[in-house]
């Protein structure tokens, strides 16, 4: 279990809100390529394979919070990877969830980041303090896996009309860009991103249950 | 089940709407800094800002299980909008298919059953953390309508369409194992939650070896082989799936939600339509 791991924290990791960017592998510059030694090691290598699955059960929440920094998805996804790549190598130790994402985090902000100056696409980046803000409204998710919202997000999409879902697939299956869904049903891409702006709504409240 | 439609919210939410264009990468650095400031001064904004991007990463999960034809997802985005100009033709050179009778998969299984079994022997398991490309000597993976050479060391993500051509093969490590996937074979990355690896088998052949706890799927037309701490060889020819069990047991599911568990040196072949239509 994570939660009987020992907590190792050589800097202060106090609870599921700390900013990530506080933890010890998110310390260095952009693209963690900390000079400090990794912080502690799983000797178990179950408690480490807990871990990963507890990663990969939030798979599509954390690809959502890369996606807040880096919309391009094969890029956002070659970040989920490495930061994958990254827990298991440097093995660090968490003594619960919280802990866990809060360093998936902090590492995943960093390599997207680090991708978004690749890319000169940092000025279309949200400020790094408002990031820091949002971390915390991050972490109160982080005991949701993603099983539980998929499934109430299935349901909502089979409640969508027809045109709705189909802009759903096309941005979603096809991976298309608005300007190419536009040309596919014949709008402008202003009114395709309206759309969805009133999709995510009606599909947000659906899953809490309310009214859109 | 059924439920009561879900209206769209007639009124403009600028807030949502900020979200979409960074979310969806079409924002400039107005709205990227408009956002920031609304979300620097209000918590509330902030709380339905994360509520946005987390449905977002989730609609990409939901969307790359339909694209991978996981059946209840695609079922779900199997829409047609009124007038929708149909998808530019992929530029992907078709090759040769040769097929294969169920008793040249068969064949072809075995022979990775043994090449499997020698992998254990020799202990040449690796434990990728995302599927990768261990060994291969020809074939491609289909990306987002690019085809890109497979080359060793080349990380799939999930919706990778894999071919391997007549004479060639392919092995891919994962978390917990290792597959091999044989020539004359197609297969699709599925998504890798709950599971550390999915595989959808169109046709031709693969097998696969799973360490420990790990878990590993393998879709097919008509059936569903789960391996854990197993290894299996499985072939698709005529929409017919044909399981070698090499080592562990391993549970098969059929679409009409029967499941049956196979052990090591026993083998199962699906029925074929004719068969089903009679029982």
């Amino acid at each position: 279990m994570l939660s009987s791991v020992r907590p190792v924290a050589t800097t202060a990791v106090d609870d599921d809100r700390t900013p990530l960017h506080h933890t010890p592998a998110a310390d260095g510059p952009a693209g963690c390529q900390s000079d400090r030694s990794p912080p502690h090691f799983l000797s178990d290598p179950m408690q480490r394979d807990e871990l990963l699955r507890l990663l990969l059960d939030r798979r599509g929440a954390i690809l959502g919070y890369i996606g807040t920094i880096l919309a391009d998805r094969d890029a956002a996804e070659d970040v989920f990877q490495e930061t994958l790549i990254r827990a298991d190598a440097e093995g660090v130790r968490f003594d619960h969830a919280g802990h866990a994402m809060a360093w998936v985090r902090g590492t995943a902000r960093n390599l997207a980041l680090n991708e978004a100056r690749k890319a000169h696409r940092r000025s279309v980046v949200l400020d790094e303090g408002v990031l820091d803000l949002l971390d915390r409204t991050w972490a109160a998710g982080d005991g949701t896996g993603d099983r539980e919202e998929l499934d109430r997000l299935e349901a909502c999409l089979e409640r969508l009309g027809p045109t709705a879902r189909t802009l759903v697939r096309l941005r979603f299956a096809e991976g298309l860009d608005g300007t190419a869904i536009a040309v596919r049903v014949g709008k402008t891409a202003a009114a395709v991103h309206t759309s969805f702006s009133r999709i995510y709504k009606a599909l947000a409240a659906c899953m809490q249950g309310q009214p859109a | 089940m059924s439920h009561d439609p879900l209206p769209l919210p007639a009124s403009r939410d600028a807030l949502a709407e900020d979200a979409e264009l960074l979310l969806s990468g079409a924002a400039d650095a107005a709205v990227a800094g408009r956002l920031s400031a609304v979300l620097a001064a209000d918590g509330e904004a902030r709380e339905r800002f994360v509520a946005l991007a987390r449905l977002h990463g989730h609609l990409g999960e939901v969307g790359r299980r339909g694209a991978a034809g996981e059946p209840g997802t695609a079922r779900i985005l199997a829409t047609e909008f009124p007038g929708e100009a149909p998808a530019p033709a992929l530029r992907v050179v078709p090759r040769p298919r040769r097929w294969l009778g169920l008793a040249a998969a068969t064949a072809a299984i075995l022979a990775l059953g043994l090449a499997v079994l020698s992998l254990a022997i020799v202990g040449q398991r690796t434990r990728e953390l995302v599927p990768t490309v261990a060994v291969t000597n020809g074939g491609d993976v289909l990306r987002n309508g690019r085809l890109i050479p497979l080359a060793r060391g080349l990380r799939l993500r999930a919706g990778d369409r894999v071919s391997v051509p007549v004479g060639a093969h392919l092995a891919i490590a994962f978390a917990g194992g290792r597959c091999e996937i044989g020539g004359a074979s197609e297969a699709v990355v599925e998504a890798t939650d709950r599971v550390h690896g999915r595989v959808v088998l169109a046709s031709g052949s693969m097998s696969a070896d799973v360490a420990g706890g790990d878990l590993f799927a393998v879709r097919t037309p008509d059936a569903t082989i789960r391996l854990s701490d197993a290894a299996a060889t499985i072939g698709v020819a005529a929409r017919r799936t044909q399981v070698v069990v090499m080592r562990g047991a391993v549970e098969v599911a059929t679409l009409d939600g029967a499941a049956r568990t196979i052990g090591a040196g026993a083998s199962w072949t699906s029925a074929t339509l004719t068969e089903v239509a009679t029982r």
